[in-house]
C-alpha cells in the first residue's frame, strides 16, 4: 500500500521526480469517457426500444360500454390476461436471456477494465510518492503536516509534477478530503487513516473541499491548494533548507504572500 | 368491541382494524408527509438558486436536508407503498383481512405518531441535522450544538418508534401471505404486487432490525453517555477508534436493502400495470420473480459500496464491487421482461400506463448511472457529489412515479369513481418534464458537492433550471389532488373494473370492495378464481387465535370476526408523549418515568382483568401490590433524586411520566381485550401448514430479534477486533489497566455470569413445565398429595417469574458493584459501553418477559389456558420468546464473562 | 412434545455444560491455550443453544421451514459480523 514504511524524509528535488505514466486525472477522465459513451449508447438503445414498442403496439379504440377502456378481444396467437386466471407467462421468456447475456458482457467488461485501473490507483503505479502530507480534518478546516514536520492550517502548497501522497484522518467527526481538479479524494475518519495521492500536471489554484456533512460549517469548509511551478519550488530549495521546518515555513509564508499579492499570477496555469 | 361505525363517522377511523381502512389511512398520511418533505425540498432548491445560499442559515440548511431525506424515505415512500399493500394484498391473495388486524392498526398508529414526533422535533430546538445517513460521531451529543440536543434525540426516538411499526407490519404481512391464501393459490401464483410485498417485508424484517440496533446504541450514547460512536481518547481501550466505521457498517447493512425496500413494491405494481395496459401476460414471469428474490438476498452483501473511500481493505472492496455490479443484472432482466411484454400488446396510453412508461425511462437512467458508481475508481470521484444525488433520486423517485401511477390505477377500485383522464395526463406531462428538469441538470453539474450550498459560479444556470423543474414537479401534484378530489364526488361510477385485461382477484369484486372483501369464500382449487358459498365452508366451531389478546373458544364462525378496537390508537398515542419527554431527560432522570409505569402496569392488569374476567383474588392481589411497589419506587426516587425535586421537574419529565404510565395502562388494556380473529380455514398455507398464525408471527419476530441482538454482538466483535481481540481479554483481566476508573478495577469475575446462566436455564425449564402442566389431562398426584394442573401451571409460571427476578437482582448487585464501587461507569471506555449496553439490552428483554408473565399468571389463575376447551398456546408462544432470551444469554455469558 | 423426563435430562445437561465453561476459565486454560479454549467454549455455547432451540422451542417437531426462518436471521447476523470484521483485518 501507498506510503507504508516509505515516508520520505526529504521534500522532493524535482530534478529527480518520479514520472508516472498516468495521473488520477488521466485515469478518471478516460474511464469516465468510456462509461459515458457506453452508458449513453445503452441508454439510448434501451429507451428507444421501449418507447418504440410502446408506441407501435398502442391501440386507440374508444371506451367500451361500462368501462373506461377498450373492449377485450382474444386473438389467435396471443394469450391475453383473463380475470381470475392463475398467473402465467407469455411466450418469449428465452429472449430475456439474450438481452441478459448482452448486458452481462457489457457490464462485466466495463468492470474488469475499471478494476485494472483501480489496482493502479491503489498502488500509485508502483512508484513511491515524492512527498507525503498528513491531512487532518477538523470542524471546519484542514491541518497539514509535511514530511519535514512543518505544520499549517492554511493552504496546502506543493510543487507541480510531484507525486504527493496524502494520509488523511480527522480529529473530530467524519469529513471527506477532496481536491477538485486533481481527483484526489479520501474519507477523513476519526481514529482511522486513509490514503490517496495526486500529481498535478498544471500549476495553479485548486480547491480542497469537504465532501461529507460534518456540521454547521460544512458548506464553508473549503480551502485553496496552491500548486507552485517547479521553478518556484526549486528556487525555494536553493535559498532555504527544506528539511528544516522553520526555514521551510519561512519560504511557505513568503510564497503565500506573494501569491495573495498576485505576484505569482502570470506563472500559474490554473486559476479560480 | 365488535362492529364498525360507518365511514362517515370520525370514530370509524380511530377504531378500525380493517385492512382497507388502514390502507386508506396509510395513503392519506403518507401523502401528508410527501407534502411536508416536498416543501422542504423546495426550500433546498430555493437556497441553491445562488451559490452561497439565499434563505437558510447553515444549521437551517442542514436540518432541511436531513429531514427531507428522513421524511421522504421513511415517512412517505414506504408507507405510501404499504397503503396499497394493506388495501390490496389481502384482496389479491383471497384473504378476508391481515392475520393480525389489531396489530395492523397498531402499525399504522405507531407510524403516524412517530411522524408527529419527528415533526415535533423541529419545535424542540432543532431537528437532527447530521444527514439521513447520520454518520458517527456527528450523531452523538458532543458534536451536536446545544440548541439541537433535544430535537436530535427526539428524531432518533421517532425512528425507533417507526421501526416498531415496520417490524410489526413485516411480521403481519409475512404471516398473512404464507398462511391465508385462497385454496389452490400456490406461493408462485400470487399476483406480482403481493410477491413484491413479500420480498419487501422479508428485507424489512432483517434490515430494519439492524438499523434498530444501531439506533438503540446511538440512543444509549445520547442518554447514558456510553461511547460506541463517540471518539474518546481516554485511557482504557481506546477502541472507540472504530466507532465511526462501525456506524457506517451497520447503517449501510440496513441502508442498501432499504433502497430496494422502497423500490420493490413499486416494481410489483409496475409489472401489473404493464401487463394490464399492454393486454399481454408478463413475459418470463417466473424469471422476474426469481430475479426479485435474488436481489432481495444479494442486497445484504453489497453494503460496503457506500464505503469505498473509508479505511476498509482492498480485498473486501473487490468483493463488494463484484456483488454490486452483479446485482444490476437481475434488474436488467426485469426491465427487459417489461419491454418484451409490450410487444404484440394492445397498449392503451392511459394515465397509469404513462406513469409506468415514464418511470421505466427514469429507472433506466438511474440504473445506468448507478453502474458508474459501482466502478470504484469513478466512485472515488463521485463520492459526496451531485452525481450521487442525481442517481439515487432517479432510482428512488422512479419508485414514487410508479406509485403515483398506481394511485390512478387503483383509485377507481378504492373509491368506485373514475378520475379525469385528461387531468391525469396533464399531471403526467408536468411531472415527467418537471422531474427531468429537476434532476438531469444535476448530472451535468455533478461536481457540485453534496449537502453544500456553494458551487462553481458556472453552475448557476443549471441549478436554477433544477429549481424551476422542482416547482413544476411540485405543481403537478396539485393537479392530482384537484383531479382526485373532484372525481371522488363525480358521477363517473365504475363497476368491478374500469380496465380491460385485468387478472388479479381485486378486480373481481365490487368497487369499493365490501367490508368482508368477497361475495363468497375465494378459491383457486379449480384452476381459476371461484367464490364458494360461505355456509358450506365454515365448519361451525373452529379453534380461534388472537393476536395476543384473550381467546374465546366458543366464538361464532368468522362472519363475526371483530373489526373495531380503540387500543391500537390509544397505545400508540403514548409514544408521542413518552418520546417527546424522553428526548429532554438527563441520564439521572430518564429511568423514573418507566419505573413508575411498572406499578401502573400491575394495577392496570388487576383492573382490566377484573373487568374482563370478573373479579378474582389475583386481581385484588395485583391492585394491592401496586401500592407497595409504587411506595418502593418513591423511596428509591427519594434516595436517588429527592422527593422535593419532583416539584421542580421539567415538563419533559412529566411528559415522559404520563406517556409511560399511559402506555402501561393501554398495554394491559390491549392484552385483556377480547378480540376475535379466526384462524384461516380452507387456505393454502405452504410451507407453514401445521403452524398457527401466532406461532409463525412469533418466529418471524424472533428472527428479526436475532438480527437486533446480532448487530449488538457484531458491534462488540467488530470493536474488539479493531482493538485487538486478545489484548482486550488481557486488559479485562488486568485491574491496573483501567486507569480511567477512579480506582483500579477488580477483574470482573465469572461467577455472577455463571449464576445468571443457571437462573435463566432454570426459568426456561420451568416455562416448559408450565406448558406441560397446562396441557396435561390428569392432575399431578404424588402419594396423598395432589395438585391440580391449574395450580401447577400457575406455580411453574410463578417460579419462572421468580427466576427472572433473581436474575435481575443478581445483575443489579453486579452492576452496582462495578458502576458505583469500582467507578466503571457506562462511558469510561468502550469495554464498559459494550458490556453494559449489550447485557442491558438483554435485561430489558427479561423485564418485558416478566411483565408478560404477570399477565399470563393472572389469566391462568382465572381459568384460561388449562383444562378442557382451553388453549395453552399463549404459554407456548411466550415460551418461545423466553427460550430465545435464554439462548442469547448463552452466548453473552462466554463473550462478556469468560473470553 | 417430548416427555418431562427428556426436558429434565436436557436441563441437567445444560447446567453441566455451563459449569464446564466456567470451570475451563477457573482452571486457567485461557492463559496458555487462548484460541483453542475459545473454540471449545463457543462450541459448548452452540451446543446449549441447539438443545434449547431443538427441544424447549421444539424446533425438532416443527416443519423445517420454521428452522429456516430462524436460520435466515442467523445468516444475516453472520454476514454483518463477518463482513464488517473482515473489512478491517
Ligand atoms: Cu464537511
Ligand atoms: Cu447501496
Amino acid at each position: 500500500m501507498l506510503g507504508s514504511g516509505a515516508i520520505q524524509t526529504l521534500l522532493p528535488r524535482l530534478g529527480a521526480v518520479a514520472t508516472l505514466s498516468r495521473t488520477q486525472v488521466d485515469i478518471f477522465s478516460r474511464l469516465y469517457l468510456v462509461f459515458l459513451g457506453m452508458g449513453t449508447l445503452v441508454g439510448v438503445v434501451v429507451i428507444s426500444y421501449l418507447v418504440y414498442n410502446a408506441y407501435k403496439y398502442r391501440t386507440d379504440a374508444p371506451d367500451a360500454d361500462g368501462k373506461y377502456d377498450v373492449e377485450e378481444v382474444q386473438d389467435d396467437d396471443v394469450v391475453r390476461p383473463k380475470l381470475g386466471e392463475m398467473p402465467s407467462s407469455s411466450k418469449g421468456g428465452k429472449k430475456l436471456f439474450l438481452s441478459f447475456g448482452i448486458s452481462a458482457v457489457i457490464v462485466l467488461g466495463l468492470i474488469i477494465y475499471s478494476y485494472s485501473l483501480l489496482l493502479y490507483v491503489e498502488d500509485t503505479g508502483d512508484v513511491e510518492p515524492d512527498m507525503e502530507v498528513n491531512v487532518e480534518g477538523f470542524q471546519f478546516a484542514w491541518a497539514y503536516e509535511y514530511d519535514n514536520g512543518f505544520e499549517t492550517t492554511d493552504e496546502l502548497v506543493v510543487p507541480n509534477e510531484a507525486v504527493v501522497g496524502l494520509e488523511v484522518t480527522s480529529r473530530d467527526v467524519m469529513h471527506n478530503y477532496g481536491i477538485r481538479g486533481l481527483r484526489a479524494k479520501s474519507d477523513a475518519i476519526p481514529g482511522q487513516t486513509t490514503e490517496t495521492w495526486f500529481q498535478a500536471d498544471e500549476s495553479g489554484e485548486y480547491q480542497a473541499i469537504c465532501f461529507e456533512l460534518c456540521g454547521n460549517g460544512h458548506s464553508n469548509m473549503r480551502e485553496d491548494v496552491l500548486v507552485v511551478p517547479t521553478s518556484v519550488w526549486e528556487q525555494g530549495q536553493e535559498e532555504y533548507d527544506f528539511d528544516d521546518p522553520e526555514e521551510f515555513g519561512e519560504w511557505y509564508q513568503q510564497t503565500l504572500e506573494a501569491w495573495q499579492n498576485g505576484e505569482l499570477d502570470n506563472q500559474l496555469e490554473v486559476t479560480n | 368491541m365488535g362492529d364498525l361505525p360507518p365511514r362517515s363517522s370520525v370514530k370509524r377511523w380511530l377504531v378500525t382494524t380493517n385492512h382497507k381502512d388502514i390502507g386508506i389511512l396509510y395513503l392519506l398520511t403518507s401523502v401528508f408527509f410527501l407534502v411536508v418533505a416536498g416543501v422542504l425540498a423546495l426550500l433546498i432548491r430555493i437556497q441553491l438558486l445562488q451559490s452561497g445560499g439565499t434563505i437558510l442559515s447553515d444549521a437551517g440548511y442542514n436540518q432541511v436536508v436531513t429531514s427531507h431525506g428522513f421524511l421522504m424515505i421513511f415517512w412517505f415512500l414506504s408507507p405510501f407503498a404499504f397503503g396499497f399493500a394493506n388495501y390490496f394484498v389481502p384482496l389479491q391473495i383471497g384473504a378476508d383481512d391481515l392475520a393480525f388486524p389489531r396489530l395492523n392498526a397498531m402499525s399504522y398508529w405507531l407510524y403516524l405518531f412517530s411522524g408527529v414526533l419527528v415533526l415535533g422535533s423541529f419545535f424542540q430546538g432543532a431537528t437532527f441535522m447530521g444527514g439521513w445517513t447520520a454518520y458517527a460521531p456527528l450523531n452523538v451529543p458532543s458534536y451536536i450544538p446545544d440548541f439541537g440536543q433535544v430535537g436530535s434525540f427526539a428524531t432518533i426516538l421517532a425512528l425507533i418508534a417507526f421501526i416498531g411499526s415496520v417490524t410489526i407490519g413485516s411480521v403481519n404481512f409475512l404471516t398473512t401471505i404464507y398462511r391465508m391464501r385462497a385454496k389452490g393459490l400456490r406461493m408462485r401464483d400470487i399476483p406480482l404486487f403481493s410477491i413484491s410485498i413479500l420480498v419487501t417485508v422479508w428485507m424489512m424484517l432483517f434490515a430494519f432490525a439492524a438499523y434498530l440496533a444501531a439506533l438503540i446504541i446511538l440512543s444509549s450514547d445520547h442518554l447514558l453517555h456510553t461511547s460506541f460512536f463517540a471518539l474518546e481518547t481516554g485511557s482504557g481501550p481506546e477502541a472507540t477508534d472504530s466507532g465511526s466505521l462501525l456506524w457506517t457498517h451497520i447503517f449501510w447493512f440496513f441502508g442498501h436493502p432499504e433502497v430496494y425496500i422502497v423500490f420493490f413494491p413499486a416494481l410489483g405494481v409496475l409489472g401489473e400495470m404493464v401487463q394490464t395496459f399492454s393486454g399481454r401476460r408478463l413475459v418470463g414471469r417466473k424469471w422476474f420473480i426469481i430475479a426479485m428474490a435474488l436481489v432481495g438476498i444479494q442486497s445484504f452483501i453489497v453494503w460496503m459500496h457506500h464505503m469505498f473511500l473509508t479505511a476498509i481493505s482492498l480485498e473486501i472492496k473487490t468483493v463488494m464491487m463484484v456483488t454490486t455490479v452483479a446485482i444490476s443484472l437481475p434488474f436488467d432482466l426485469m426491465v427487459f421482461s417489461l419491454i418484451y411484454t409490450m410487444i404484440k400488446g394492445k397498449i392503451r396510453w392511459k394515465t397509469p400506463f404513462l406513469f409506468s412508461l415514464g418511470a421505466l425511462v427514469i429507472f433506466i437512467i438511474g440504473g445506468i448511472t448507478g453502474v458508474f458508481l459501482g466502478a470504484i475508481v469513478l466512485d472515488y470521484s463521485f463520492r459526496g457529489t451531485y452525481w450521487v444525488v442525481a442517481h439515487f433520486h432517479y432510482v428512488m423517485a422512479s419508485s414514487a412515479v410508479i406509485l403515483i401511477g398506481a394511485v390512478y390505477y387503483w383509485f377507481p377500485k378504492m373509491t368506485g369513481k373514475m378520475y379525469n383522464e385528461f387531468l391525469g395526463k396533464v399531471h403526467f406531462a408536468m411531472a415527467f418534464i418537471g422531474f427531468n428538469l429537476l434532476y438531469f441538470p444535476m448530472f451535468i453539474v455533478w461536481e457540485t458537492p453534496r449537502r453544500i450550498f456553494h458551487y462553481n459560479s458556472g453552475f448557476t444556470m443549471w441549478h436554477q433550471t433544477a429549481t424551476a423543474g422542482a416547482f413544476l414537479f411540485a405543481a403537478s401534484f396539485l393537479v392530482m389532488f384537484y383531479n382526485l378530489a373532484k372525481s371522488l364526488y363525480s358521477d363517473r361510477h365504475v363497476g368491478e373494473s374500469p380496465w380491460s385485461y385485468v387478472a388479479s382477484p381485486e378486480w373481481a369484486v365490487s368497487s369499493p370492495p365490501p367490508l368482508e372483501n368477497f361475495p363468497g369464500k375465494p378459491s383457486f382449487a379449480s384452476g381459476e378464481l371461484n367464490f364458494l358459498d360461505r355456509a358450506e365452508t365454515d365448519g361451525g366451531v373452529e379453534d380461534a387465535a388472537t393476536d395476543g389478546g384473550v381467546e374465546e373458544t366458543l366464538a361464532p364462525p368468522e362472519e363475526h370476526a371483530d373489526h373495531a378496537s380503540w387500543w391500537p390508537f390509544l397505545t400508540a398515542s403514548s409514544v408521542v408523549l413518552t418520546g417527546f419527554g424522553l428526548a429532554g431527560l438527563s441520564v439521572s432522570h430518564f429511568v423514573w418515568p418507566f419505573l413508575f409505569a411498572i406499578p401502573a402496569f400491575v394495577a392496570a392488569l388487576g383492573v382490566h382483568g377484573a373487568r374482563q374476567d370478573g373479579f378474582a383474588q389475583i386481581h385484588g392481589i395485583y391492585m394491592m401490590l401496586s401500592f407497595p411497589l409504587l411506595a418502593l419506587f418513591f423511596i428509591f426516587f427519594h434516595i436517588g433524586i429527592g422527593i422535593g425535586e419532583l416539584a421542580s421537574m421539567s415538563a419533559y419529565f412529566w411528559a415522559a411520566l404520563v406517556g409511560a404510565v399511559w402506555g402501561a395502562y393501554t398495554l394491559a388494556g390491549i392484552g385483556y381485550e377480547s378480540f376475535e380473529v379466526p384462524e384461516p380455514k380452507m387456505a393454502e398455507q405452504w410451507p407453514f401448514e401445521s403452524v398457527e398464525n401466532t406461532k409463525l408471527g412469533m418466529w418471524t419476530f424472533i428472527a428479526s430479534d436475532i438480527i437486533v441482538f446480532g448487530a449488538f454482538i457484531g458491534a462488540y466483535i467488530f470493536t474488539r477486533i479493531e482493538y485487538g481481540w486478545q489484548e482486550w481479554w488481557k486488559l479485562a483481566k488486568d485491574p491496573a489497566a483501567h486507569t480511567m476508573a477512579e480506582q483500579a478495577l477488580e477483574h470482573h469475575p465469572v461467577l455472577p455470569g455463571l449464576i445468571n446462566t443457571y437462573l435463566l436455564l432454570a426459568s426456561s425449564f420451568t416455562v416448559v413445565l408450565a406448558l406441560s402442566a397446562a396441557r396435561r389431562t390428569e392432575d399431578y398426584s404424588i402419594g396423598p398429595f395432589s395438585i391440580s394442573n391449574r395450580s401447577a401451571t400457575v406455580t411453574f409460571l410463578g417460579l419462572t417469574f421468580g427466576g427472572a427476578a433473581f436474575f435481575l437482582v443478581n445483575k443489579g448487585i453486579e452492576w452496582v458493584d462495578l458502576f458505583v464501587h469500582q467507578g466503571w461507569t457506562f462511558g469510561v471506555d468502550v469495554m464498559s459501553s459494550t458490556f453494559y449496553l449489550t447485557t442491558g439490552m438483554h435485561a430489558l428483554h427479561v423485564i418485558i418477559g416478566m411483565l408478560v408473565m404477570l399477565f399470563l399468571i393472572a389469566r391462568a389463575w382465572t381459568g384460561a389456558y388449562v383444562g378442557e376447551g382451553e388453549d395453552a398456546s399463549t404459554i407456548e408462544y411466550f415460551g418461545l420468546y423466553w427460550h430465545f432470551v435464554d439462548i442469547v444469554w448463552l452466548f453473552l455469558f462466554p463473550l462478556f464473562y469468560i473470553l | 412434545m417430548a416427555s418431562t423426563k427428556t426436558y429434565t435430562a436436557i436441563f441437567v445437561v445444560l447446567m453441566a455444560l455451563s459449569t464446564t465453561q466456567a470451570a475451563v476459565e477457573w482452571l486457567g486454560f485461557l492463559e496458555d491455550y487462548y484460541w483453542e479454549t475459545l473454540g471449545v467454549i463457543m462450541v459448548l455455547s452452540t451446543m446449549k443453544a441447539l438443545a434449547v432451540a431443538g427441544y424447549y422451542m421444539h424446533l425438532r417437531d416443527e416443519p423445517r421451514s420454521i428452522t429456516y426462518v430462524a436460520m435466515a436471521g442467523l445468516i444475516g447476523f453472520l454476514a454483518l459480523t463477518a463482513g464488517a470484521s473482515y473489512s478491517i483485518i
